[in-house]
C-alpha cells in the first residue's frame, strides 16, 4: 500500500486548525444571542455540521452516479468513503442538535419534520453501509450500494427545505439573511474547517477502501506442495 | 419569564466536546497507534475504528498498509 499522500494530511490538519480558531472565536470572541443567550453558541458547530453532513452525502450520491456510467472502482472507494463520513457528520448533528433543544425547546428529541427527515437520513445511509457489509461479491456490492445510495439521497433535498415546507419547531436554514453579521465570521470559519477536515479524510478513507477491495479480488495463493511423509493412494492404513 | 434564557454554559460544553471527540483529538491518539502497531505485530487481524473517527480512519490506513506490505515479503 501507497504511503498516504501529503495532500489529504495537510487538509486533515488545516481543517483541524481551522474548527480550533472558529470555535474560539464562537466560544469567546462572538456576542451572545439576544433571546437564547450563551446557548447561541451551540450554532457555531452545529450549522456547519449540517452544511457538511448534506454535502458529504451529495459527494455521495455524484459518485454513485459515476460509478453506475462508468464502472470505476474509484468511485466506489470514494462513494464508500463518503457516506461514512456523511454518516459520521449526521449522528454527530442529531447529538448538537438534541443538545440545543433541550435549554431551548425543553425536550432532548421532538418528531418535528426536520428532525424525522434527519434521522431517516441517518438511518438510510447507515443501512447502506451495513448492506455493503453483508456483501462479498465487491462487482454486486458496488452497483447495490450506488442504486440504494441514489434512491436514498431522495431525502437529503427533504431533509434542507422541510422547514420550508412544513411547520416545524426547528428554526429556518441559517443564511447570510437571516444571521446577525456578528455571527457571520465563526461560522464560516467552522464551515471551511469542517469541509477540509472531512475532505482529507475521505480521500484517506477511499484508499483503505480501495486497498481492502484489491485484497478481496486478488487470486488465491497456489497451495504449497505437501512436506514431508506422503500417504499412497490406494495403501494399507 | 423573560423568555430570556440563562446561563446554559454547561449544553455549549457538551456540544463543543461532543464535536471535538467526534471528529478530530483524540488525546490518547499516539497511544492508540502504538497500540495498533503492537497489534499488528501479534496477530494478522485488522485493527478496527478506536474512539474518534478520524483516529479510526488513521488506524485503519496503517493496518491496511501493515498487512499489504505482510502479504507482499
Amino acid at each position: 500500500m501507497r504511503a498516504p499522500s501529503a495532500r489529504p494530511i495537510a487538509l486533515v490538519a488545516l481543517g483541524a486548525a481551522l474548527l480550533l480558531v472558529g470555535s474560539w472565536w464562537g466560544l469567546a470572541k462572538a456576542p451572545g444571542e439576544v433571546f437564547m443567550g450563551d446557548v447561541q453558541r451551540i450554532m457555531y458547530v452545529h450549522v456547519p455540521t449540517a452544511w457538511n453532513a448534506m454535502l458529504a452525502l451529495t459527494f455521495a450520491f455524484v459518485c454513485a452516479v459515476c460509478f453506475l456510467f462508468t464502472n470505476a472502482w474509484k468511485w466506489d472507494n470514494r462513494l464508500e468513503a463518503a457516506m461514512e463520513m456523511g454518516v459520521v457528520l449526521s449522528l454527530l448533528l442529531c447529538m448538537q442538535g438534541s443538545i440545543w433543544a433541550k435549554p431551548t425547546w425543553g425536550v432532548w428529541w421532538d418528531w418535528d419534520p426536520r428532525l424525522t427527515t434527519t434521522a431517516v437520513m441517518v438511518f438510510a445511509f447507515g443501512g447502506i453501509l451495513a448492506l455493503r457489509a453483508f456483501v462479498d461479491d465487491p462487482a454486486k456490492r458496488a452497483v447495490w450500494s450506488s442504486v440504494a445510495c441514489i434512491v436514498a439521497f431522495v431525502d437529503v433535498p427533504i431533509v434542507y427545505f422541510s422547514v420550508k415546507w412544513w411547520n416545524s419547531l426547528h428554526q429556518a436554514q441559517s443564511t447570510p439573511q437571516t444571521v446577525s453579521s456578528a455571527f457571520h465570521w465563526p461560522l464560516r470559519i467552522n464551515a471551511f474547517g469542517i469541509l477540509f477536515l472531512w475532505i482529507g479524510l475521505v480521500g484517506l478513507r477511499a484508499q483503505v477502501a480501495a486497498h481492502r477491495r484489491r485484497g478481496e479480488m486478488a487470486p488465491p495463493l497456489p497451495e504449497k506442495p505437501p512436506t514431508g511423509r506422503t500417504q499412497v493412494t490406494g495403501g494399507a492404513v | 419569564m423573560s423568555g430570556v434564557i440563562e446561563g446554559g454554559w454547561e449544553f455549549v460544553v457538551a456540544a463543543y466536546a461532543v464535536t471535538a471527540a467526534a471528529r478530530i483529538c483524540c488525546p490518547e491518539y499516539y497511544g492508540a497507534m502504538s497500540a495498533a502497531r503492537a497489534i499488528e505485530r501479534s496477530s494478522s487481524t485488522t485493527c478496527e475504528p478506536i474512539g474518534a473517527y478520524a483516529t479510526s480512519v488513521f488506524l485503519r490506513f496503517r493496518s491496511e498498509k501493515a498487512r499489504g506490505n505482510n502479504e507482499a515479503s
